[in-house]
């Protein structure tokens, strides 16, 4: 099974920072010769953003005054290990920003990825997902339908979840989802036909670590996994 | 002051501030859900307590302008695009982009299988090689003694001991990529604090036992 994760975005919420784009300068700049391009969005504003973007090595960086966001591509493994671009970057920064007098509390944690599969049997790809699936015809309830997707939702006090599954068309079909993959040229290699899970997990939680990343990271990939078993 | 108001169940938050023109059609009064898809206008008053603006009053004293992704829910994705305003002359993105055009060149379609951000710092260096302190494994605080070519420290403008390092190491088949970096500023010094463990251990016989447990 060829298994790749062409995009996955990781955030922290926390109570706003009034003075975050007093503060952020200071705070960001040693990073900064790392990147390969920054942008600040809303400059000089209480909502100053700033876009460390590191292209080339397939990921980026967004921080604000009420977030933390990382968005990548690629294998996660390369994300959840030790001195990972997550822990020495993404926590980093975090762990600076958690440490100022200004800063309150974390408010909530969200994942969001895409997992897709290259299907072994390429023949005609929708029926077999929908023959195993519905009990019905849907091309009698839809002339010329041509995808199809299943979603679950689940929300309680402290999460919500939503996970979309179905065929997987090829690029294009990451392309019109809600996050872009930062690299679309990378797309090539996953450019076939089989399944594909759209996940997005947020908790309410007041303490995120790297571990805690991880231990997301990896029910995502179990999630896709047990999705994948039942095809 | 808490910028967030709750209305209709859906979150909405915004920068209060005064702005001139104000078109009507877009002034919510609060008398129609918030519908996240459109762009809004509000003007009213807005009371505080434990943080969140818990009650409306339409055209008051202050105007909240309600931009199109403070309208999302706390639960939606971040997504790319925060603001469409139009990209001034004088707008930084536009300006730094621009200085970063001449970076082209990095090839943007490797797929690298490898990718370590380590923290580091400098013990030694002679003619040809530094000798660094690196930070291999951050949650077990596992050093390892590693040396590079002196000139990918070109840029450092010193080679003192006690000087930290960023060092990025890439990797793909048949590829391997060093790039550092001074690391002011983005390493502690602290990680590397280890003084006071080796003072138990100093002038301590081989034969002898350990003091405690390492």
């Amino acid at each position: 099974m060829n298994y790749n994760v062409p995009v996955f975005q990781f955030e922290i919420r926390y109570n706003h920072i009034l003075n975050f784009s007093q503060i952020a300068r200071d705070l960001l700049a040693p990073y900064v010769k790392l990147t390969q391009s920054i942008k600040i969005d809303k400059q000089n504003t209480i909502e100053e953003t700033y876009w460390l973007n590191f292209d080339d090595e397939g990921y980026l960086l967004i921080i604000s005054w009420d977030r933390m966001v990382i968005r990548a591509q690629g294998d996660l493994n390369l994300y959840t290990e030790s001195n990972s671009p997550v822990e020495s970057l993404y926590f980093d920064i975090f762990k600076k920003i958690s440490k100022m007098p200004e800063f309150g509390s974390v408010q909530r944690s969200l994942f969001y990825g895409i997992g897709i599969a290259e299907s072994d049997k390429q023949d005609d790809h929708l029926r077999n997902f929908t023959g195993n699936t519905f009990k019905f015809d849907p091309v009698k309830v839809l002339d010329g339908v041509d995808d199809t997707a299943i979603v679950l939702e689940s929300k309680s006090e402290s999460k919500t979840m939503s996970i979309t599954f179905g065929p997987y068309w090829g690029k294009n079909d990451i392309l019109k989802r809600e996050i872009k993959p930062i690299n679309p040229a990378l797309l090539e290699d996953v450019d076939f036909q089989g399944i594909m899970m759209e996940y997005k997990q947020v908790l309410l939680e007041t303490n995120v670590s790297f571990d805690n990343f991880k231990n997301r990271c990896k029910e995502f990939n179990n999630t896709f996994k047990e999705i994948w078993k039942i095809q | 002051m808490e910028d967030s108001i709750v209305t209709s169940n859906k979150k909405i938050s915004g920068e209060l501030s005064n702005h001139g023109t104000i078109d009507q059609s877009k002034v919510y009064t609060g008398a129609e859900p918030v519908n996240p898809t459109k762009d809004y206008t509000y003007q009213g008053t807005y009371q505080v307590s434990s943080g969140a603006i818990s009650e409306l009053e339409p055209y008051a004293l202050d105007t909240l302008i309600l931009e199109e992704h403070d309208a999302r829910s706390d639960s939606d994705v971040t997504i790319s695009g925060l603001s469409k305003d139009p990209i001034s002359v004088e707008d930084s993105s536009s300006l730094i982009n621009n200085i970063f055009h001449a970076r082209d060149f990095i090839p943007l379609n490797e797929t690298w299988t490898s990718n370590e951000i380590i923290n580091s710092r400098i013990i030694n260096a002679d003619n040809q090689f530094v000798y660094t302190d690196c930070v291999v494994d951050m949650n077990n605080m596992i050093f390892e003694q590693r040396q590079f070519p002196r000139e990918l420290f070109s840029n450092f403008r010193s080679l003192e001991t006690g000087n930290l390092a960023i060092i990025k190491l890439k990797a793909k088949s048949g590829t391997f990529r060093i790039d550092v970096y001074p690391g002011e500023g983005i390493v502690d010094p602290a990680l590397f604090d280890i003084s006071d463990d080796i003072k138990e251990l100093k002038d301590l016989n081989p034969s002898t036992k350990l003091p405690r447990e390492w």
